[in-house]
């Protein structure tokens, strides 16, 4: 056997023994033993690799759970990941990129929503749905959020209905101005990454987004300051 | 709370379940992905879009096969989806990935003085050596000795032949190979500068 026949044989080897020609050039070439070592050493490490050396990045459950939570695929509230205790600053690094925004985006979207919707329901209905709770995580979770953006209009709505309209307005703003700064990381993320398909259809779903929220604030009859 | 249990209650939509799901296999998932893309960012992606849709799908799994075995090849589908949308040279593996290869054939060393790579390589190594893969051979070799896919499966998960598959492995086995080696060889000048220095000091 040749050099080159056992590359070959080396090459359409699945896992099964060397024949015995092989073997036998084995005893007799340095080369072929040395490649043969090689292999069997790469191929030790490539097992041990595996296995996984490192923790993936705490953001990717937050995020999974956000989008869990925002389908509906998850229904009982667990206690916040360990991660909670992390540093406030730390949590903005999730937003960072379009792909963890997003879910979180929708949210707070759907609070524009809902704040639109509840300003048609009694005083009374309101109060009774929503309970106060004093927000311990140090993390804001999407629901946190959502459930702070009710709060603010069913606060807003013990003032009379006239202070309810300008708490959805306010909140519609608000969410505004949240699209608006989504849209430009969207679109630095796009340009920066111009094959980037998951930036693009963020960023359009952004356009989309905040489309639906015009189209909200006109039924509102908002006017001025409105972008 | 045991996997079986938790799949049990994660099809029920029980958020703890989910999460004891998720740590259980987060890590693998995520250097599956970290290794096929070499793309931290990306993999950070993939690995939740994995979990996601593996997530939706719970409520099929009836444990025919095993569950880590489920979520892995969902996990690799959704990194090779990926992939493709991305750009398609890097899965078409019925050309070569490395267009050096098509113009000098595989580079052969055989019978040269080769540095033994034998206990003088570490996973450190080896993992910077392969983020220097060209992608289609990078796929093939983690798919293979990393993840342990036979030629057969990464044939059908990456529409290619088996033959393909082998020769693509082959191909990055040496040229990790060199890779290493060039390791080896940066590490000993590195040391002999070292001692020089330190004679001369």
């Amino acid at each position: 056997m040749q050099c080159e026949q056992f590359e070959q044989l080396l090459e359409q080897r699945d896992g099964s023994e060397l024949p015995k020609p092989a073997l036998v050039h084995l005893e007799s070439c340095e080369g072929c033993r040395a490649l043969f070592a090689d292999f069997d050493a790469i191929h030790d490490l490539a097992v041990e690799l595996g296995a996984g050396t490192a923790d993936p990045p705490e953001r990717i459950w937050i995020s999974l759970r956000n989008q869990l939570e925002a389908e509906g695929l998850i229904h009982d509230s667990q206690p916040a990941p360990p991660v909670a205790s992390r540093a406030h600053a730390g949590w903005w690094t999730v937003f960072q990129r379009p792909a963890f925004a997003g879910s979180f985006l929708g949210l707070l979207l759907a609070a524009a929503g809902a704040a639109g919707y509840l300003s048609n329901f009694q005083q009374t209905a309101v109060q009774s749905q929503l309970t106060p709770e004093q927000e311990t995580s140090s993390v804001p979770s999407a629901d946190s959020v959502f459930k702070e953006e009710v709060l603010t209009v069913a606060n807003d709505s013990n003032s009379g209905l006239q202070r309810e309209d300008t708490a959805v307005t306010d909140s519609i703003r608000r969410n505004l101005q949240i699209v608006d700064n989504f849209i430009v990381v969207c679109e630095k993320s796009v340009r920066e990454q111009p094959d980037n398909q998951m930036a693009r259809e963020y960023l359009y779903g952004a356009y989309q987004q905040k489309a639906e929220l015009l189209a909200t604030a006109m039924n509102h009859n908002m006017t001025g300051g409105l972008q | 709370m045991t996997e079986a249990e938790a799949i049990r209650l994660a099809q029920q939509g029980d958020a703890g379940a989910f999460e004891r799901i998720y740590r259980l296999h987060s890590r693998r998932v995520y250097a599956l992905c970290l290794r096929m893309v070499g793309n931290p960012a990306e993999a950070e992606d993939l690995a939740q879009d994995a979990f996601l849709q593996l997530f939706r799908k719970i409520g099929t799994f009836r444990g025919e096969s095993a569950f880590s075995t489920w979520l892995h090849r969902l996990a690799v589908n959704v990194v090779l989806m990926k992939l493709r949308k991305k750009t398609l040279p890097v899965t078409s593996l019925e050309e070569s990935t490395d267009p050096e290869d098509e113009a000098n054939g595989p580079r052969r060393e055989i019978g040269g003085p080769d540095l033994l790579l034998t206990g003088s390589i570490d996973r450190v190594h080896l993992e910077r050596a392969v983020e220097q893969l060209p992608p289609g051979y990078r796929q093939v070799f983690v798919l293979h000795d990393v993840q342990g896919f036979e030629h057969n499966e990464i044939a059908k998960l990456m529409e290619c032949s088996i033959g393909n598959s082998k020769s693509q492995l082959h191909k990055a086995r040496m040229r990790l190979r060199e890779l290493l080696q060039e390791t080896l060889r940066d590490i000993a000048r590195q040391e002999r500068q070292e001692a020089k220095a330190g004679e001369t000091g």
